[in-house]
């Protein structure tokens, strides 16, 4: 149980809630806090460059034509450039855009989470837990036990849990049907509707989130798709309720 | 900088086992054969095993057979669902004692569809009893058709009855996720004592 957890917060960000769990025995309170700042600070920093709900993001004045690609940070640059890549890989079923504008929030919030949690071993931390929105990254261990605990959310019934997984290290994401935010799954037709959700596990929340969505919109060859890169592992829920996995008969 | 997938030529071995939510009584469980089947032996730093849904009370009897690992080479063959068998009369056998719960409410998360806020009885340790969402998105209609799906509702007696211990819970939908951070918002808070 929880009951030696050390230095939990949470705050509301990308539309979501953050939560941040830092269990070094011996690191002072004051240091988790600030570490917990900055994480928070850069999701706030990397959400008003990226959303498309903000009009001051760089994401919406480049899709004013106010802003040219080649103006934009380095890091809407790089994840433009994965994104594209990750079109390519997937023959199209990872769409970056929206109705013909940039929106590469299927692929944000992983790539920002996975950034910003790295701001906590910088500052020397080694055992902690960062989740935003259901999609999470963790490192070292939780107090007092061997790995961490995640339940998986059960897409298909109004009861919560499906099932539990443990990671020790890496990342876990789902993505689902009922999030599609409309553009990802047009071209995908009837196969995007195979999966209520798809998890993947992995050494990075970057690509575990990004092979989620990528998986569900490519529907029954999806799991698959992801288990060619190596290290990341991906089932699904169907819309009956029932677990699948990669390659299992 | 932004980190590379590498690709790999051949299938890793997957073997999750397969898990259903019978429909009236909660968790089927199954055990692997081979946990560490699923760990990329020392290729990552995610090692990954899945756990007996972190209850004690739902040890089942239902093992499922793992299928044999199939290091073919990738193909395009689609994904085999794994046989669940469901069988409601092994589900948890033992309840425990119902533990003192005191209710919370967690802070309104806002989503593009409206304001999801949930109220939860939390144990001491941690047990979510029970959860609801007190606050929902319905006054828009698209609202009302997403939520009718993507709220989930915490209060299943297997739910309550297992010891609900997780650090944290991956899901997909956009209000499941304010509904997971405002839940998530309450297990912090009695997990780090600063409430109740």
């Amino acid at each position: 149980m929880h009951t030696t957890s050390g230095v939990r917060r949470h705050a509301e960000v990308m539309g979501t809630m953050a939560s941040i769990h830092v269990h070094d025995p011996t690191v002072d309170a004051t240091v988790a806090d600030a570490a917990i700042d900055a994480v928070l600070a850069e999701l706030e920093r990397l959400e008003e460059m990226f959303s498309t709900y903000r009009p001051t993001s760089e994401i919406s004045r480049v899709n004013r034509g106010e802003l040219d690609l080649v103006a934009c940070s380095p890091e809407v640059i790089d994840v433009l450039d994965a994104c594209t890549w990750l079109e390519h890989a997937s023959s199209g079923a990872f769409d970056r855009r929206a109705r013909g504008r940039l929106d590469p929030a299927g692929f944000v919030k992983g790539w920002a989470t996975e950034r910003a949690s790295r701001l906590l071993t910088e500052r020397g931390l080694e055992h902690w837990f960062v989740g935003v929105g259901g999609d999470m990254v963790v490192h070292g261990r939780p107090a007092g036990r061997d790995c961490w605990t995640i339940a998986i959310a059960d897409p298909t019934k109004h009861s919560a849990v499906i099932t539990g997984i443990t990671v020790t290290g890496g990342a876990v994401a789902t993505s689902g049907s009922a999030e599609r935010g409309n553009h990802l799954w047009a071209a995908g037709g009837a196969d995007a509707d195979t999966w209520a959700s798809v998890t993947v596990i992995g050494p990075s929340l970057t690509w575990a989130d990004a092979f989620a969505t990528t998986a569900c919109a490519l529907g029954p060859d999806g799991l698959d798709w992801v288990s060619q890169f190596d290290g990341y592992q991906a089932f699904a829920i169907t819309h009956d309720g029932v677990l699948v996995n990669t390659r299992a008969a | 900088m932004t980190p590379s997938p590498r690709r790999r030529p051949g299938l890793a071995r997957r073997a999750l086992p397969a898990l259903a939510l019978t429909g009236a009584s909660g968790f089927l469980l199954s055990t692997l054969d081979h946990p560490s089947a699923i760990v990329d032996a020392g290729a990552s730093t995610a090692g990954v095993t899945v756990v007996s849904d972190a209850a004690s009370t739902t040890a089942l009897s239902t093992p499922v057979t793992t299928p044999p690992t199939d290091p073919a080479p990738q193909s395009s063959a689609t994904s085999a669902t794994i046989p669940v068998t469901t069988a409601a009369t092994t589900v948890v056998t033992t309840v425990p004692a119902a533990p003192t719960c005191t209710a919370y409410t967690g802070p309104s998360v806002s989503t593009k569809w409206g304001p999801v806020q949930v109220q939860a009885a939390v144990a001491a340790d941690g047990t979510i009893c029970s959860a609801d969402a007190i606050v929902t998105p319905d006054s828009k209609s698209r609202s009302v058709a997403i939520n009718d799906r993507a709220v989930p509702v915490l209060n299943d007696r297997a739910m309550a009855s297992q010891g609900t211990d997780f650090d944290g819970i991956s899901g997909a939908t956009i209000t499941t996720n304010a509904y997971r951070g405002s839940l998530q918002a309450i297990l912090d808070a009695v997990a780090s004592g600063s409430v109740g």
